[in-house]
């Protein structure tokens, strides 16, 4: 190692880092930048200092949300987490977020660390740290197809990493309900394998709930059968041509209540049963708890810190995310690919109260600049909706899906984020309006919204 | 009126937006009164008896892998109907699929189902964005000529010789085809193969329309179609244009 590259690197990241937040920013993506092209080499002398090493959490949909609730849940115990807490999650994100924990000198003060992780990301973190606690595999969605490619490569890639990097003393803990990710499980035959998943036939439907990507067996190449679908791909399945089926669950949530105002469900392992509950909505960020819950007890027995947290969580940014304005409630939910939006949706149409649906749709790089994926997407689910407006780069093109859900009252269209907003306080003739997100948009809006005073920059919340 | 929709191996070709083509074609016939069904059609179950529409979408590779034997062998039916003048929309995988050929790089070649006189060859550019094309002059298009889609295929196609096929369109933005020669898709009688989703017929109401006309012309061949109000449709498809200055 080149110490003084090094202390150079963190000093010049650290800096960054003031800079940004003076001016206003998050500084969550720009120190990592700077430091890693100052010292390349500046993520792995940093990581090798976290003795209990680094979990890393990756999937397509709900990476924020169980980095958080795993973060608060072992907040009493490591005070210092180093955790990309903005979800700024490629490699520069990381290096961001152990320069945050890090002196001057380039020494760590944490003792673990949590990393949201991209999907496109995770093979070239997994070969620069050289102590991973856990890795956490969470589901694997169609997600912007320009970006990532098709789910049979990314799930490819996954394992070839794994194979070349997975050390014998990391945790793997996989989502048994996802084909693919049993798939890479059954290849790796890793020892230290914990599936976690969802065991209440209630709760699922015998017919596919929305579109769906991995239904393939990987060994026959056959159609796989589904005894349940819970959300998309991911239930209980079998192939019928060979014996690649679910997993027996280590981690199981039986007992399942969901709803738009929350969920509750019992979390039964080998040792113990918890019950746990949630203000979070829909069956997706029970998934995410329950991906917490399964990583946290490999770490940690301290129950009541687990419930606690599970229980608190409000939410990440733009994850529901409720904002009063005057007399209106903004409920701002982040959409990027058609099965979290549309888990969304559903969750949503649950509300007992009537509500306008704003939609701000960019195609920036960021969001995905293929926006197919909006016809992938039930918005016919947003049927019961009393006004609509449609904002950002693609306006339009959310504007023609709508018409073509059915909804037939008129859309009200305006790319400019800033004025749309002002119609949307203005003309919705409801209490509640939902206003649904692309990344960057999400960004853009959180922006107007902070500088207008209605609530603090979202990397402090 | 009544139309068959043959939607061609959905559960596994059907990945970018597919599906809004048969949303976009099925909303349009019952805007005007004309009923619509869409039969799913996997592998090993056979076509509907009367088809008026297909559609074909794009899928991941290992499935377009296992559905081409079975492909094979529907493609002597496709084909006479096609000949006759059922319209036909193939996207992506599905257009590469109905075509002469395959070529991957380490793998032997890969027989289509030889409606569309086309051949395709693997290839390390990926060719992403969002995808312009003036239409072919055949279709007679009302209006504007454009056609706007995105694009995001790896693989090269080239026309072969054919009296009956030619380009859809000619390339304004993007790579078409195959990033050199400025064509994009295949039309062949009233089939239309290319690389055009986005999805392609919601934001092009005239191609929907065309391709939806001519099934209609296969109950009443005198048929033609009440117009619709495609404001919404026209903003989004003009946006595109704006962005990069078509006209």
């Amino acid at each position: 190692m080149n110490s003084f590259r090094f202390l150079l690197a963190v000093i010049a990241g650290k800096s960054a880092y003031l800079a940004s937040r003076l001016n206003g920013g998050a500084g969550a993506a720009l120190p990592g930048l700077v430091a890693e092209r100052v010292y390349p080499g500046v993520l792995e002398v940093l990581s090798q200092q976290c003795t209990g090493g680094s979990i890393v959490i990756c999937g397509t949909n709900g990476k924020t949300t169980t980095s958080r609730i795993l973060s608060e849940a072992l907040n009493p115990s490591h005070p210092n987490l180093v955790y990309n807490r903005s979800g700024s999650n490629l490699i520069r994100g990381h290096i961001a977020a152990f320069l945050e924990q890090s002196s001057w000198s380039g020494k760590l003060h944490a003792d673990l660390a949590i990393l949201e992780t991209d999907e496109a990301v995770l093979p070239h973190l997994l070969k620069r740290l050289s102590t991973v606690r856990a890795i956490v595999l969470h589901n694997l969605f169609r997600d912007q197809l320009d970006r990532y490619g098709e789910v049979d490569t990314i799930a490819r890639k996954w394992l070839e990493a794994l194979k070349a990097n997975l050390k014998p003393e990391t945790i793997l803990l996989i989502n048994a309900d996802d084909p693919s990710l049993a798939f890479i499980a059954r290849e790796l035959r890793h020892p230290h394998t914990v599936f976690y998943g969802l065991d209440d036939s209630d709760q699922g439907s015998k017919q596919p709930t929305s579109t769906l990507d991995a239904i393939l067996s990987p060994i026959s190449g056959k159609e796989l059968e589904y005894s349940t679908y819970y959300l998309s791909h991911l239930g209980d399945y079998k192939d019928s041509s060979s014996d690649f089926r679910r997993p027996e669950l280590a981690v199981a949530a039986q007992k399942i209540a969901v709803s738009e105002s929350g969920f509750s469900f019992e979390l039964h392992t080998s040792q113990q049963s918890l019950t746990l509950s949630s203000s979070l909505p829909g069956l997706y960020n029970l998934y995410n708890a329950l991906a917490a819950s399964a990583c946290f007890l490999e770490l940690s027995q301290d129950t009541a810190a687990l419930t606690k947290a599970v229980k608190n969580n409000s939410g990440a940014f733009g994850r529901f995310e409720k904002i009063q304005i005057d007399n209106k409630e903004l409920v701002l939910c982040l959409i990027k690919n058609p099965v979290g939006a549309t888990e969304v949706m559903r969750t949503l149409s649950t509300s007992q109260v009537p509500y306008g649906i704003a939609l701000l749709a960019n195609d920036n790089f960021a969001d995905g600049q293929d926006v197919s994926w909006y016809w992938d997407a039930q918005f016919e689910l947003l049927k019961d909706g009393k006004a609509f407006f449609c904002g950002g780069t693609r306006a339009e093109d959310m504007a023609v899906r709508l018409k073509y859900a059915g909804i037939t009252l008129p859309i009200v269209v305006e790319p400019d984020i800033a004025p749309l907003f002002d119609r949307i306080i203005s003309q919705t003739p409801t209490q509640k309006v939902y206003v649904l997100t692309t990344y960057t948009a999400a960004m853009a809006l959180q922006k107007l919204l902070s500088d207008r005073g209605y609530k603090q920059p979202y990397w402090q919340e | 009126m009544h139309l068959t929709i043959a939607h061609l191996y959905p559960s596994t070709m059907s990945t970018y937006g597919d599906q809004g083509n048969v949303i976009c074609l099925r909303q349009r016939a019952e805007w005007r009164g004309i009923t619509v069904s869409v039969e799913p059609v996997e592998i090993g179950a056979p076509l509907p008896k009367q088809v008026h529409w297909y559609f074909f979408g794009g899928g991941q590779d290992a499935a377009q892998a296992a559905l081409a034997a079975d492909l094979r062998e529907k493609a002597t039916r496709i084909r006479e109907d096609v000949e006759s003048g059922t319209p036909l929309l193939a996207i992506c995988g599905g257009y590469q699929l109905l075509g002469e050929s395959y070529s991957p790089f380490d793998a032997p070649i890969i027989q289509g189902a030889g409606l569309f006189p086309i051949r395709t060859e693997a290839s390390h550019d990926r060719m992403i964005g969002n995808l312009i094309i003036s239409a072919n002059g055949e279709l007679q298009l009302p209006k504007e000529q454009t056609i706007v889609g995105f694009e995001n295929h790896s693989g090269k196609t080239y026309l072969l010789e054919d009296a009956a096929a030619s380009p859809l369109g000619q390339v304004r933005q993007g790579n078409g085809n195959n990033g050199a020669d400025n064509t994009e898709g295949c039309l062949y009688h009233n089939a239309i193969g290319c690389y055009l989703h986005g999805s392609l017929l919601p934001k092009n109401p005239h191609l929907a329309d065309w391709l939806l006309e001519r099934a209609c012309r296969l109950i009443d061949p005198g048929f033609t179609l009440q117009p619709l109000d495609d404001t919404l449709e026209w903003q989004a498809h003009q946006a595109i244009l704006d962005r990069y200055h078509v006209s």
